[in-house]
């Protein structure tokens, strides 16, 4: 049972980790994206959007390959003393940053573009420089999308398997996460462990529908 | 100080072209009919449009095309009052006042913007969120933000046109207390022409993207009634009050700017008025009829002698224009082409013009 709590640890330290960068990457992203007629802006969209359809044991593959150490960002990080990434905690969160920015990246970019332009330009003509506009009009605006990104980053890290499996194996106290113990104790057929992971994972899932549905009613005027 | 504005810019198959220098004090309204590109050149001048051309208050250059030279919207020191009478909503009252005065680095005393807000009717709305408020209310809190931030210019966009009769004449009466209290040339835009009347110093009028006039108020009344359309047709005057009969509840007043010597007087409802106030009237074309001689035997109070000094047929309608001296202030008549056969009347001929009604701004 020890070994449980080590990986309900892990899997918290990932999920929290890896929403704590994706907000910080994600809202610039999405700022930039409301904000641009770039020529780029599909493609950008289409490439932040592409780990939802693409089964997470392809995304792992080719995450894999790249950390590896002949792999291009398996070089990097070597070059830079770091070690390779593979079966370590932070080529997990590296994995879960790619896999779960859509769900980060989506709620600000709606949340900033269902927004009035017109306080921005009421922004410039009360003084406020664009980066002004930005943190005291944009930001305080999206607050919703913010928490709803954050939510929603932290609930499908959480819950991550397959790009896990392919690019952290099953290292306790490393990579071993909650959804990869489930699978490990069904295979040893320790199915009352099983089940407590388990439930405590479908009361979580309710508890993160019912507090977007909260968001989502506060944010109504 | 003076603001001049070269400029042309193109929108959606549409043309602004207009070079005018526009006055450094008072309202000016920027009147025409919708789609004139009223607001066009306001959000040039705010730096929200980015036309081609020269744009300059004073010394500073706010825009020149052709020095490659253009000072984004946040640069120029101005306050922008919106049409849709906009706040930042997840601030307070008071918080976007006090944000506008931090970005504009202006500093006031507690009892500064107090006086402000309490001029402004918004003393116990201060803590309010704008969603709680009228659009009056918002309004108002949009002019407090405007004296309160010190701008070089103050732009308005329609803001009493989202406003109900009764809310827009409560706003008027702020927006005359709001001039008064500043040294701050105003623009003002407006396709209402009972707002220009009771507020503007001069008027700008556009038409299809060019101005077509530029004057006073008092004289673009006076004198430019063509641009007008027969429902907007009217006389502005500006009036002392000489007599206050508490009996009838009446007042008459004596017009100004006459050279004459024969004054002009008229009566007016006497509520509100006090004995040598200063006074705006306006007098609507169609309140007014001509009548060969002096009825005494008619409830129509304002019977005045003048003369007519010019008649112009409207072809496209069957209706006549007729300008009335009075003294030097021109008074305007709107009459059938009927009455005028029957009344034979001629350019020099003394008349009596009948005033059935007329408006009072104070």
């Amino acid at each position: 049972m020890s070994s449980d709590w080590t990986t309900l640890w892990l899997s918290l330290q990932l999920a929290f980790v890896t929403t704590i960068i994706l907000l910080i990457i994600s809202t610039p992203l999405a700022w930039w994206l409301s904000q641009t007629n770039s020529r780029a802006k599909p493609l950008v969209l289409s490439l932040i959007t592409l780990p939802i359809v693409l089964p997470p044991t392809v995304l792992g593959f080719y995450l894999l390959l790249m950390m590896s150490p002949t792999g291009l960002l398996g070089q990097v990080t070597q070059s830079l003393g770091l070690g390779s990434l593979v079966f370590s905690f932070w080529g997990l969160v590296v994995g879960s940053i790619i896999y779960s920015l859509p769900f980060a990246v989506q709620p600000i970019y709606n949340a900033f573009t269902s927004m009035d332009r017109g306080l921005l330009e009421l922004g410039a003509t009360m003084g406020a420089p664009p980066k002004q506009q930005f943190l005291s009009i944009a930001l305080p605006l999206a607050k919703t999308g913010l928490l709803s990104a954050a939510i929603l980053s932290f609930a499908h890290t959480l819950g991550e398997f397959g790009v896990i499996l392919m690019i952290g194996g099953n290292i306790p106290g490393e990579t071993r996460v909650l959804s990869i113990a489930i699978y490990d104790h069904v295979e040893s057929l320790n199915y009352d462990q099983a089940h407590v992971l388990s439930a405590g994972l479908v009361l979580f899932a309710l508890l993160v529908i019912w507090a977007l549905a909260q968001l989502q009613q506060r944010s109504r005027p | 100080m003076t603001l001049k504005v070269k400029l042309s810019h193109q929108i959606e198959g549409f043309t602004l072209n207009l070079d005018q220098a526009l006055p450094s004090k008072g309202l000016t309204a920027i009147f025409g009919p919708s789609g004139c590109g009223k607001t066009t050149l306001l959000r040039c001048i705010a730096g929200l449009y980015k036309g081609v051309g020269t744009i300059s208050l004073d010394e500073a250059s706010w825009q020149n095309t052709g020095a490659n030279q253009w000072l984004p919207a946040h640069k120029r020191n101005l306050a922008y009052v919106f049409q849709d009478a906009r706040l930042l909503p997840h601030l307070n009252v008071l918080q976007n006042i006090e944000l506008n005065m931090k970005l504009r680095g202006v500093i006031k005393t507690a009892t500064e913007i107090e006086e402000i807000t309490e001029a402004c009717g918004l003393t116990s709305h201060l803590e309010q969120w704008p969603h709680q408020l009228s659009g009056g209310q918002k309004q108002r809190a949009c002019l407090a933000r405007a004296l309160l931030c010190e701008p070089d210019l103050i732009l308005m966009d329609e803001p009493l046109s989202a406003l109900d009769s009764k809310a827009r004449q409560e706003a008027i009466e702020y927006l005359q207390t709001f001039k008064a209290k500043t040294n701050v040339p105003i623009l003002y835009v407006t396709h209402s022409v009972e707002e220009v009347s009771q507020l503007a110093d001069h008027i700008l009028m556009l038409d299809q993207g060019e101005a077509i006039h530029f004057g006073s108020t008092l004289q673009t009344f006076a004198q430019n009634s063509l641009l007008f359309e027969s429902s907007q047709l009217a006389s502005v005057f500006e009036a002392k009050v000489v007599e206050i009969s508490s009996a009838h509840q009446l007042a008459r007043a004596q017009l100004l700017h006459n050279d004459q010597l024969e004054t002009t007087h008229v009566w007016l409802p006497g509520t509100g008025l006090s004995d040598e106030k200063q006074i705006r009237l306006r007098v609507s074309a169609r309140d007014v009829s001509i009548s060969l001689n002096h009825n005494k035997a008619q409830s129509i109070l304002n019977s005045l002698p003048a003369v007519v000094s010019d008649i112009c047929c409207m072809t496209e309608s069957s209706t006549v224009r007729v300008s009335l001296a009075l003294g030097s202030n021109t008074l305007h008549a709107q009459i059938t082409q009927r009455s005028l056969e029957y009344l034979q009347l001629k350019v020099g001929q003394k008349i009596w013009a009948q005033v059935k009604a007329l408006s009072v701004f104070d």
